[in-house]
């Protein structure tokens, strides 16, 4: 086990470390640079080269790479380009949103997802599946500005139950009023999130589960006098939920950069958007520290997706043979 | 007795193992003896069982020598030749002689082939029919051999039944017409009757075109049938070599008598006292040393867990590996 | 005493895709006697495993009852609600698979599996008093170290390790009735023996059926055979009287095909022609394709079962003179 872990950590720091650096060229390899875009037709050359100099974008391509590395190693990320604030600081300030946001989608697509799943393969090939498997292509097919907007429009515009965007509702406040503010502002993202990855869910667990019903030590548990709930729930299910469990954490660690519409339909303060905003200003350090921070994130999320999996299936934990 | 008999296989102390995955940071390597120092003589013409259970190392041992997989120490001759791993010789023309028919007839014929064009196949590989027309005609001939109806040659595995399948990939086997001929586990999968069919069919055949058998199995009722000398193999290493009635006898290997004892027979009679052996089939990882036996053989002794047996000739071409067999010319 | 298990004149069949019915077995009968254990066998499709799995009511979607009884204790087991049958699995009829490496579930415990079987029949024990069970069973089975056995996973368990397991799972509630589905066939020869020596020594006074289609493992357990082909039994009885004087060409030709450890190198005896499937069959006898006493009435009228000693039952129109019933 302890091989296993270890060898884990170290492709996990070598994915990371591969990607930030090929980010760090792909983005210099674009045309255009970010000084061309900042500078107004009325400035000097000098003046422009001064801008450039300033930010360190004269120097040779290695000599960039080192400095970055360096800093990188002190935990310094730069500073943004177009924000003039510390990358770290700006990160972090949009991190915890995007966390949140993607904690309730997760929450919200396995609570939903895997009975949903289940029931379509007891029920399968009949009227119940089939209608679970319109709804679910529907989900993945529809254009998420369209649902988003759909979602605002009914629910805030029409019905005024829910906020129109942002996380919370100024001022800032503070303590459980603050909390359940934020609650109500996260429930319309997280339902369009939802509803366009709910399909993996149901369709990973219908399958699975269809596979996992025909297993032998299913017809041993009903041997032994169990019924159809126990055997769903005591003896399939564990066995049904790891190739799901697989694909969802995989799929969440892509989204952490990934909610770009989402978030900007509804002005969600997270990561997203903060890296669109960067490519349109070619802001090198910001993009740099999300891509870090995207790397980051997938690389753990697969790692606690491998722990949680080890956790379901012994087989794995103990070296099965 | 003894005609002259041409030897067509040489194997030398052959060995095969593999890596064991390390799981823990600091284990040593850990090796699966597989197969360890098998040596023995195949000569032409004749059918050599060879029987073991699980962990016994006899289909690794065919894949070995065919070259499936790579040896770890030891040598095969074939006709005079090296040919260990087929390196430095001819290997095409080393596998349109020796072929192999495998165990699972549902898992061994690609389901998207036509069965005809699988048996096709090795034909034209090896230049034994050089056009389609050739090599329908030669197909369809071998399939009246096998005892399908040529009109068959259309049809996809999944039409044919079980024994049927496993005619097929006789029919694959014999496709370019081989000298040698190994049958892992060929009729495991059958049914009794259609077992029967087949094994008339291997006898058959051999007089035919005679052909030489390796015929691996577990059944030993099965293997002695077809079989002229038996190899008993257990744990990787071979226990006894013996001609088929010479394994009944009681100078035996304990292991062919604990074999012999446990195969249940169809019959009313009374049997004698079973020999039960304790315990599971030990993993051949990392053995331990004296003979491999040992942990279950009813007759061990302190000299068994310490020093390992060598072969005894305790008969014509009858050899044990056990402390306790007797010599043709002691006693 | 009464037999632990009647079938009576048992029918039953599958539903393909297009709602057609297709018959498998043809008013199958036979006793199980308390104390006393039955052999079933037979090749692929001659329907064993579906007489097996219809006393567990386990029978798959596409099974459907066309007719008879299954009289389990003098009550009709065809009858019973799905409550009342979950009530007797694993408690009054337990059954033991194929294939020990897949019949347990990998990812619980072997301590937690075979303690559900308890804990689903007598609710009313104490987790303490399930273990105490539970270890009792392992150790009647011949696995030592039970406390340490427990807490592991059936893929840390060789194969006649888990066959063991399957049987203490079957035998914990002391059923009536224990059905073993091919038990020992995935098992090595040495194993093998093992097992069969075990069950023979947990038979008690309950009624064991064993399927299989080896006749050797039959002979060293059973007392009692049927014989079944094409979904009927063509032929019944003790174990003496089947083995040593077996009248059904099937069993006569099945018996002579398989080559023993004291046989000749003689070509084995084979039956001709192939086991017919469900969609093939006619409405006379179902071996008449390929038995070598075929008459005209064997394919037209499917022959009656005929008492030939009070211990011997076949189905063959050669019992009846070799003519037609009205003989």
């Amino acid at each position: 086990m302890s091989r296993y872990l270890i060898r884990r950590v170290v492709r996990g720091l070598l994915t990371i470390f591969i990607s930030v650096s090929l980010t760090f060229f792909i983005v210099r390899a674009m045309p255009s640079d970010p000084v061309s875009l900042m500078v107004s037709p009325q400035m000097t050359p000098a003046a422009q080269q001064a801008m450039i100099e300033s930010y360190g974008l004269n120097q040779p391509l290695l000599v960039q790479y080192g400095k970055f590395l360096l800093q990188l190693f002190q935990g310094n990320l730069g500073t943004s380009f177009s924000k003039h604030i510390p990358v770290t600081q700006y990160l972090l300030e949009r991190l915890p949103w995007t966390l949140m946001l993607l904690a309730a989608v997760m929450v919200l697509v396995l609570a939903i997802g895997i009975p949903v799943g289940v029931l379509a393969a007891r029920k399968r090939g009949k009227l119940a599946d089939r209608i679970i498997s319109v709804l679910v292509t529907l989900g993945i097919s529809v254009f998420i500005p369209f649902i988003s907007f759909l979602l605002l429009y009914v629910f805030a515009f029409r019905l005024k139950i829910l906020p129109t965007g942002g996380a919370y509702t100024p001022p800032r406040g503070a303590g459980l009023a603050y909390w359940l503010d934020v609650g109500k502002h996260l429930i319309l993202p997280a339902v369009a999130l939802t509803i366009t990855n709910l399909a993996n869910a149901v369709m990973y667990t219908r399958n699975s589960m269809i596979e996992v019903l025909h297993e032998d030590y299913i017809r041993t548990a009903y041997s032994k006098g169990n019924d159809t709930k126990r055997v769903i729930r005591v003896h399939a299910l564990k066995n049904a939920m790891i190739p799901t469990v697989t694909v969802i954490g995989l799929q969440i660690g892509t989204m952490v950069g990934g909610a770009v519409v989402t978030e900007t339909v509804f002005s969600w303060p997270g990561v997203g958007r903060l890296i669109y905003d960067a490519v349109n200003a070619l802001d090198y350090p910001v993009l740099q520290g999300a891509f870090l921070l995207l790397a980051v994130a997938v690389v753990v999320m697969n790692f606690l997706t491998d722990l949680a999996v080890a956790w379901l299936d012994p087989r794995i934990r103990l070296g099965g043979q | 007795m003894n005609e002259a008999k041409t030897p067509l296989l040489q194997v030398d102390h052959l060995s095969k193992f593999f890596a064991v995955k390390r799981t823990k940071l600091f284990e040593p390597r850990r090796q699966v003896h597989a197969v360890e120092d098998v040596s023995f003589t195949l000569y032409e013409g004749e059918t050599l069982g060879i029987v073991g259970e699980s962990g016994s190392g006899k289909s690794t041992l065919a894949r070995a020598i065919l070259a499936l997989t790579p040896v770890t120490a030891g040598s095969v001759q074939y006709r005079g030749a090296t040919i260990t791993d087929f390196k430095n010789c001819d290997a095409g023309a080393l596998r349109s002689e020796m072929q192999m028919i495998f165990q699972d007839p549902y898992a061994s014929l690609n389901p998207k082939i036509k069965i005809g064009d699988a048996i096709a196949e090795p034909m034209r590989r090896y230049g034994f029919a050089k056009t389609a027309k050739e090599a329908s005609v030669k197909v369809k001939e071998l399939l009246q051999t096998i005892g399908l109806q040529p009109e068959v040659y259309d049809r996809y595995p999944h039409e044919f039944s079980g024994g049927q399948r496993q005619r097929i990939g006789i029919a694959r086997a014999l496709a370019t017409q081989p000298r040698l001929l190994f049958c892992d586990e060929s009729v495991s999968a059958l049914d009794v009757s259609v077992q029967a069919q087949i094994l008339n069919l291997f006898n058959e055949l051999k007089a035919q075109r005679n052909l030489t058998y390796v015929f691996i199995g577990h059944d030993l009722a099965v293997v002695r049938y077809i079989s002229d000398r038996i190899l008993v193999m257990y744990l990787g290493k071979v226990m006894e070599i013996a001609p088929y009635d010479a394994l009944f006898g009681q100078d035996t290997h304990p292991y062919t008598q604990a074999l012999i004892s446990a195969v249940p027979e169809p019959s009313v009679h009374h049997r004698q006292e079973r020999i039960l052996l304790t315990g599971d089939i030990p993993s051949p990882v990392d053995p331990p040393s004296g003979c491999r036996f040992c942990q279950r053989c009813f007759k061990a002794e302190a000299r068994c867990f310490a020093e390992e047996p060598g072969f005894v000739e305790v008969g014509d071409g009858h050899y044990v590996r056990c402390h306790f067999a007797k010599g043709r010319c002691e006693g | 005493m009464p037999a632990i298990v009647e079938f009576k004149e048992y029918s039953m069949g599958f539903r393909d895709d297009d709602g057609k019915v297709f018959n498998l077995l043809d008013k199958v009968s036979f006793n199980v006697e308390p104390g006393r254990a039955l052999g079933i066998v037979g090749e692929s499709g001659c329907g064993k495993s579906m007489t097996s799995l219809s006393m567990m009511r386990l029978l798959p979607d596409a099974a459907v009852v066309q007719g008879g009884e299954i009289l389990f204790e003098g009550k009709n087991l065809l009858q019973m609600s799905e409550g009342e049958m979950a009530d007797i699995r694993g408690n009054r009829i337990s059954m033991i698979f194929q294939e020990p490496m897949t019949a347990l579930n990998p990812v619980l415990t072997i301590g937690f599996q075979i303690g559900e079987t308890v804990r689903l029949h007598h609710p009313g024990l104490t987790a303490g008093q399930v273990q105490q069970r539970v270890m009792q069973v392992l150790e009647a089975v011949g696995i030592s170290n039970p406390e340490t056995r427990l807490a592991q996973y059936p893929h840390e368990f060789s194969g006649g390790m888990r066959q063991r397991v399957m049987i203490a799972m079957a035998m914990i509630n002391e059923p009536a009735l224990l059905v073993a589905d091919e038990p020992t066939t995935a098992l090595d020869v040495t194993v093998q023996a093992q097992i069969l020596d075990l069950m023979r020594n947990l038979k008690g006074e309950g009624g064991l059926v064993v399927i299989t289609h080896n006749l050797g493992v039959v002979a060293e357990i059973c007392e009692e055979v049927v014989v079944m082909y094409a979904g009927r039994a063509v032929e019944r009885g003790t174990l003496e009287a089947v083995f040593e004087r077996p009248l059904h060409p099937y069993t006569k030709g099945l018996m002579a095909s398989i080559p023993t450890i004291r046989s000749s190198k003689e070509p084995l005896y084979t039956i001709p022609g192939t086991v017919p499937t469900v969609y093939d069959f006619g409405p006379g006898c179902r071996f008449a394709d390929r038995c070598a006493h075929c008459m005209a009435c064997c394919r037209s009228e499917a022959p009656p079962t005929k008492q030939v000693t009070s211990d011997h039952l076949v189905q063959c129109w050669l019992e009846f003179g070799g003519g037609g019933i009205g003989r």
